[in-house]
């Protein structure tokens, strides 16, 4: 076997190495084998992630609206692109507003929230804003025919202000 | 049992048997058209995801990726000029890619491109995104561009000459581990196991394409669609690599993406599936299918 081949088939092994031990806990020995790789892996945008819809897709709606309030007292409301008024074409085009919606909401990533305030004030500045709450609405989604299910209800949430205290 | 030279003799011949690269130049091609939507359909909201004073600021990603993840917006200047500049190459590569110009430099342009859009802003990234970079970090080193391409035209080639196909397998094997690694995740899902997932998925507003009709809100049909998924990316994983299971699971793959097209709104989502299907056709099969049909 020549050194370019040699090379190959260790390029094929740790492709699928890292691909199959990816995902596993950090604290299994396959998580704690590919942890030397991962600075590198993540850093390329290798990481093997394949969560849509797993393992459980979401039982109720969850939407995203900010208050913005300006120094005289006055209150501006924004909201992202809500997918359901638009049209197929326009839903398709601003698909990405949704994941980004989601990951607003999401406390994992919660850096994001400090992030569109600061763009918020920015859009408004022509009305000195002073304030920023990101409110969370929730409403629940009719159950499956047969499924014991509540009346839908609504309800809503400031669940992040900026400035933070 | 099998012995070590056994092993290392079948895994030869799975990686490494020559075979035309009819598949590889087709998947480079649909690739590559893919990634020019991709890039057309992100590039009218890039200041917003991408600019200095987007949602997320220069700064404020600096502050929490700089250094985690790759990007060539980390070494260019935070201004529109960057992001112009990004995604005319990314468009340049992808169009070159398709074209089959350049082929390796192409794809390793797409490829850094891609990761430097995504890595700028990865909370507005999916998990086609993921796999979008993937194939294009693998098409670096793949022959896609012996075959009907401007660069077999170029150099004045006849038939292409059939070579390893290591590539392609593991590309193969990265279509298949994406589905059998979704039907793991899935199976951890209370709602994929009681049937009810598909249902939920389908009544949330912003996935819906289209209402869904009445007789798709029962539970039975719920429970058909979400343990026919399930049985659907199970057979992605092992089965597909069956022979006499290849085309019909690929098929029925097809069809679910195409169904998932009609009921829900996943931009390109089924787009990049469908293309990642396409390496599981046979060379030879498409040597067959051209011959017939430009005889």
């Amino acid at each position: 076997m020549t050194g370019g081949a040699i090379l190959v088939n260790a390029f094929i092994a740790l492709y699928l190495f890292v691909a199959w031990s990816w995902g596993q806990p950090s604290d299994s020995w396959l998580g704690r084998a590919v942890a030397p790789f991962g600075k590198l892996v993540l850093w390329l945008g290798l990481g093997q992630t394949w969560g849509m819809f797993a393992p459980d897709p979401a039982m109720v709606e969850g939407h995203l609206t900010a208050v913005i309030t300006t120094a005289g007292g006055g209150r501006i409301e924004w909201a992202p692109p809500r997918m359901a008024d638009l049209s197929y074409r326009e839903a398709f085009r601003t698909f990405r507003y949704q994941k980004y919606e989601a990951s607003v909401l999401d406390g994992d990533t919660d850096y994001l929230r400090p992030a569109l305030a600061e763009y918020l004030m920015r859009l408004h500045a022509d009305r000195t804003p002073v304030r920023v709450d990101l409110v969370y609405h929730e409403h629940d989604v009719p159950g499956p025919e047969g499924e014991a299910r509540e009346e839908p209800e609504g309800s809503e949430l400031v669940f992040y202000s900026y400035p933070e205290p | 049992m099998i012995s070590l030279p056994e092993l290392a003799a079948a895994w030869i011949a799975f990686f490494h048997t020559p075979e035309p690269p009819f598949t590889i130049a087709l998947f480079r091609i649909l690739f590559g058209f893919v990634t020019i939507a991709s890039g057309l359909l992100y590039l009218p909201h890039a200041s917003l995801w991408l600019g200095r004073e987007g949602v997320l600021s220069h700064e404020r990603w600096e502050a929490t990726y700089g250094g985690v993840l790759f990007s060539l917006f980390r070494w260019l200047p935070p201004g529109r000029g960057s992001i112009h500049a990004i995604f005319a190459l990314h468009l340049l590569g992808a169009t070159c890619l398709a074209l089959g110009l350049g082929t390796p430099v192409s794809a390793a342009i797409v490829f850094v491109t891609l990761t430097s859009i995504h890595h700028r802003h990865p909370e507005v990234t999916h998990g086609g995104d993921s796999l979008m970079r993937m194939m294009s970090f693998l098409l670096i080193f793949s022959p896609a561009g012996e075959a009907w391409s401007l660069d077999a035209i170029l150099a004045g080639a006849g038939a292409p000459t059939p070579s390893s196909p290591w590539v392609l397998r593991l590309l193969q094997l990265q279509v298949s581990f994406v589905y059998f690694q979704s039907f793991v995740a899935k199976m951890k899902g209370e709602t994929w196991r009681m049937g009810t997932a598909v249902y939920w998925a389908s009544m949330v507003s912003d996935y819906r394409r289209r209402p869904v009709p009445v007789a798709m809100r029962t539970l039975w049909w719920s429970r058909a669609a979400t343990w026919g998924t399930l049985a659907l990316e199970f057979a992605l994983g092992p089965l597909v690599w069956l022979r006499e299971f290849r085309y019909p699971v690929v098929a029925t793959a097809a069809v679910f993406h195409l169904v998932l097209e009609v009921l829900m709104n996943v931009q390109l989502f089924g787009a990049i599936m469908l293309t990642g299907l396409v390496t599981f056709v046979s060379p030879y099969d498409l040597e067959r299918l051209v011959s017939a049909l430009w005889p």
